[in-house]
């Protein structure tokens, strides 16, 4: 290690830091800071989403229900429980149970996958049925019946497709987050005294699901 | 709780929470999930009538901020974490909330000082039917014009108490040119609520 001097014994404390409180606020500070721009980004969409949903209300209404609630529920029940495991990973590293962190991480990757396969099925659906955004909408004959009374529905579909767009990188990238942390975690990386990296990436985790609690009843319930 | 301690010259100790705490938080979340399809999928119209999608989108919403705070406050730690973090979250959600309270007041009142002019957009993605900007401007006020003439003669039988020697049709005409040299101008002016002449 190059810092000779160690405040209290914990080797990870870089040295322009007090101590490991300083040094983990710190981190916690700057991923915050990100999170928050994050989530100015996708209010971009939901303002979107509110300024459409204002204008044409009777067309999300029916828009809405293009959409199959049962796999939005099912993801929702997957990323809820992914939440759990990640915020379980970062409980064991805190009690020294690697192990059992690198698991949970495991896990955490698989579940984010799940959720993936659940929204490819989704949007080859719709691809299929020419439910797609702005010019490219080109439904197919029983869509266009539903659709019939409505005006606009492609705006409905460019911001499904955007939102939950933006939402599967984030997802795609918290795997790549997770999966590194989970090797990193099995490579005897950090322990109860340094699990930054874990905590941090859980936090982006969470914030993940955070933007899926807004989407999912905002366009698959109520429309 | 645990943090608060910040410059004390003990160790770093994670704050660790009971395994119950996550176990219960999750059953919330799932419980909560629950409420927002039933509420929403549910035949509940025998119940609310015609305010259903109303109280749909009300409850969801409410469920889906009890959901977030939740997540924030047990799983994302601010709960313990210092309170920095909260504010600063506060933070992000009052610019969240600003933006989009903002554009709406903009999307919302449209038309209300000018008249929303229409066109038609080709396939080609070009407006048709007017060359640019100036021929829609001179075809509203084409529309518009006595409309807005009217307005201004009205202002001006007000204004009629000081000046007795303008009468109407005299206000017309020099209205009429003021706008006309106004137009010489700066034609983009041409939408605004023209001035009473004095």
């Amino acid at each position: 290690m190059s810092n000779t001097i160690d405040h209290e014994g914990n080797p990870y404390v870089a040295h322009h830091f007090v101590d490991m409180d300083q040094q983990h606020e710190s981190a916690k500070l700057g991923v915050w800071l990100f999170l928050f721009t994050e989530i100015l980004l996708f209010s971009g969409l939901f303002c979107a989403y509110a300024v459409f949903h204002s204008l044409y209300p009777e067309m999300f209404l029916e828009a809405n229900k293009l959409l199959s609630w049962k796999m939005g529920a099912f993801n929702t029940f997957i990323l809820i429980t992914s939440s759990m495991t990640m915020a379980l990973a970062i409980r064991e590293i805190q009690l020294d149970r690697k192990k059992n962190c690198v698991w949970l991480l495991v896990l955490t990757v698989i579940l984010a996958g799940g959720f993936l396969v659940v929204k490819y099925f989704e949007y080859t659906s719709k691809i299929s049925h020419g439910l797609l955004p702005g010019k490219f909408f080109n439904p197919a004959p029983e869509y266009a019946e539903l659709l019939k009374d409505t005006e606009n529905p492609q705006v409905f579909m460019s911001i499904y497709f955007f939102s939950t767009g933006l939402h599967g990188i984030h997802v795609v990238l918290g795997m790549v987050w997770l999966g590194w942390m989970a090797i990193r975690t099995a490579n005897d990386a950090f322990s109860s005294k340094y699990y930054a990296p874990i905590e941090m990436g859980g936090l982006y985790w969470h914030v993940v699901d955070l933007i899926w609690i807004f989407l999912f009843p905002l366009l698959y319930l109520i429309g | 709780m645990s943090t608060e301690d910040k410059h004390s010259k003990d160790p770093f100790h994670p704050h660790v929470m009971p395994l119950w705490v996550y176990f219960g938080v999750y059953f919330a979340l799932l419980v909560l999930t629950a409420v927002t399809v039933g509420v929403t999928k549910l035949p509940t119209h025998a119940i609310f009538g015609e305010m259903t999608h109303t109280v749909d989108v009300i409850i969801a919403m409410a469920v889906a901020t009890v959901k977030a705070t939740l997540v924030l406050l047990i799983f994302m730690h601010l709960l313990f974490d210092n309170k920095l973090y909260s504010l600063l979250f506060s933070g992000c959600m009052f610019f969240v909330v600003l933006f989009i309270t903002f554009s709406m007041l903009d999307t919302h009142s449209r038309g209300f000082v000018d008249e929303i002019r229409e066109y038609t957009i080709s396939a080609e993605g070009k407006r048709t039917g007017m060359k640019d900007w100036r021929k829609n401007a001179e075809a509203y006020e084409a529309e518009h014009g006595g409309e807005k003439k009217a307005h201004a003669e009205a202002e001006m039988i007000v204004e009629g108490t000081e000046e007795s020697s303008v009468t109407g049709k005299d206000a017309e005409k020099i209205l009429a040119d003021e706008v006309k040299s106004e137009e010489g101008e700066k034609p983009s002016d041409k939408t605004q609520e023209t001035k009473p002449a004095k």
